[in-house]
């Protein structure tokens, strides 16, 4: 069958896509964007309602680039990892129309690179929204007040109610340009940005990006920061209160400012392992492991190579794997997967990179088991002993 | 790149940006909302094209995000396994939009990428990062699921040739 007949599945292409894609170049060609989000309004109307009762109430700590790290289930850091964090709160800050970005702290082992901004809004009843999209966002969970608050204060409140006493101002995720390739663009690549995005009660909005840098070096980044005004909101969901999701529009070019930032590592490597190969699993040969342990996290990199005349739902096993470090063969994993990617280097050849919580020593023994995506099953469990391994 | 310049270069691609993204979403609005964010994003990023050449599979790229990251808030907000099955478009052949439609998602966009694009096997490997044998499987299972549900359509893709 030819290319054309594979094309008449889906028919032409529909009046409805050429509009879209009509109206989106008008606007760019007009310097104008529209642009549709979803947002969850409850941590929004948390800094609403503090700001319309006129009480300037700080949130009684600030968020850190640490509590972003470890927002999760578990800490994910070790205590040592506060000697880690870098105070930038002095560095110069940058400034749009409508809204002060500033640096206020970043962590850096060398691995990773985690950096939290603050947006402030200039004006007065400005109300930032952050951008709802990359990874689900993770928001103040542990302990923090900030959320289940603003839960309760989000009933029954949507954007459109907020906008009538606040123009409304969407904060877009930061861009990381780093040696003139853009963070979000390496991410495709395998840099893993991850980021999330938090309010507090003062009405400041607080970004959280994380990105791997594995080659431990001093950086020159620079940070692109924009907003631009909401325009128009359609709530597009009233008969669920539980779920206050509005719909708004930009029909502006964002607002953009630079903010330049230099990184420099602080290795604090604790101690590392390497393990050679081969060692062998199912479907693959592990070629080499390695295994290094800081304050922030554990990073564990595996060489593998494929092993030929594997059938095709072998390779697809292959494909989705994830490996896990566990303390005993067949049962606690100790140390569960935070992250990770693997790209190919070579016609067989792989090199799978994980980011595991950080752990506060190298045992003495370690298991590392395979986990099969694809058909949900346990790979079998190598050993590895510290005493084999080339350690520092 | 001018914006007239990358209006026209979208316009051109514009049945392949459709054709992919319904190639996921099977669904017409959706398609619309993506190439929209598509587009914006890609005029946004475009200092990181390095070669106007590539620009296609490129755009491809960024839509193919759109659409997953269009697909996760969806999920959201309804439960995509009650929405009703996805009718053959206007123009469209409908033995062939079913059977493709019914694929599962990861053997679906190879098949559009492949037989429709006419990319190669490890341009796809790259696009979608995964290894050129998972895409070749992908596209080997594609094949086979499609002709058990067309094999009573005359020349039906025993005959495919890219």
């Amino acid at each position: 069958m030819r290319k054309s007949e594979w094309q008449k599945a889906f028919g032409d292409t529909p009046a409805s896509f050429q509009n879209s894609v009509s109206q989106a170049l008008s606007r760019l060609e007009s310097r104008r964007k529209v642009r549709r989000r979803s947002v969850k309004v409850a941590a929004i109307v948390a800094a609403a309602a503090i700001t319309l009762s006129g009480t300037a109430l700080a949130l009684a700590r600030h968020w850190s680039s640490l509590d972003y790290l470890n927002g999760g289930q578990q800490p994910q850091t070790l205590p040592e990892a506060t000697a880690l964090l870098e105070d930038l709160s002095s560095t110069p800050s940058a400034s749009t129309a409508r809204v002060k970005y500033s640096a206020q702290d970043m962590v850096y082992d060398g691995n990773q690179l985690v950096v939290t901004f603050v947006a402030e809004p200039l004006q007065e009843n400005t109300l930032l929204i952050g951008a709802d999209e990359g990874p689900e966002g993770r928001r103040a969970e542990n302990g923090d007040s900030l959320t289940e608050s603003a839960d309760q204060q989000s009933e029954g409140v949507t954007l459109e109610s907020l906008s009538k006493d606040y123009q409304l101002v969407q904060v877009n995720m930061p861009s990381l340009i780093v040696d003139g390739a853009d963070a979000d663009a390496l991410g495709l690549e395998n840099n893993g940005v991850r980021a999330g995005n938090y309010f507090s009660m003062d009405g400041k909005l607080y970004y959280s990006v994380q990105m791997r840098l594995e080659n431990a070096q001093s950086l020159d980044i620079s940070v692109q920061l924009s907003d631009a005004l909401v325009s128009g909101i359609e709530q597009n969901n009233p008969s669920d209160p539980e779920v206050p999701i509005d719909r708004f529009y930009i029909t502006e070019s964002p607002d953009q400012a630079t903010l330049p930032l230099a990184v420099q590592p602080k290795d604090e490597t604790l101690s590392r392992a390497h393990f050679d190969g081969p060692m062998e699993c199912e479907y693959m040969t592990i070629d080499s492991v390695d295994i290094e342990r800081t304050a922030l996290a554990t990073y564990l990199t595996l060489e593998y190579t494929v092993k030929d005349n594997l059938t095709p739902e072998q390779l697809e096993e292959v494909d989705i794997i994830s490996f896990n470090l566990m303390n005993s063969p067949d049962s606690t994993e100790f140390s569960s997967g935070l992250g990770g990617y693997t790209t190919q280097d070579g016609e067989n050849h792989y090199i799978s990179y994980h980011e595991l919580t950080a752990m506060s020593e190298m045992p003495e023994t370690l298991y590392l088991r395979p986990f099969y995506k694809a058909s949900g099953t346990w790979g079998n469990a190598i050993e590895l002993k510290l005493s084999d391994a080339k350690t520092e | 790149m001018t914006r007239e310049a990358f209006g026209r270069a979208v316009v051109q691609m514009q049945p392949s940006l459709y054709r992919v993204s319904y190639g996921i979403l099977l669904n017409h609005t959706d398609c619309a909302d993506a190439v929209q964010e598509c587009i914006l994003k890609a005029w946004a990023k475009q200092d990181t094209l390095r070669c106007e050449a590539f620009m296609q599979s490129w755009m491809i790229r960024i839509l193919i995000n759109e659409c997953y990251n269009l697909m996760r808030k969806r999920r959201r907000l309804v439960d995509l396994d009650s929405l009703p099955e996805p009718e053959a478009p206007p123009g469209a052949d409908p033995a062939l939009h079913d059977a493709i439609a019914h694929l599962d998602d990861k053997l679906r966009l190879p098949v559009v990428l492949h037989y429709m694009e006419g990319y190669r096997v490890d341009e796809i490997a790259k696009m979608l990062r995964l290894p050129s044998g998972t895409v070749k499987s992908r596209l080997m299972r594609a094949r086979a699921r499609l002709k058990d549900m067309l094999d009573d359509q005359e020349g039906g893709i025993s005959h495919a040739k890219k």
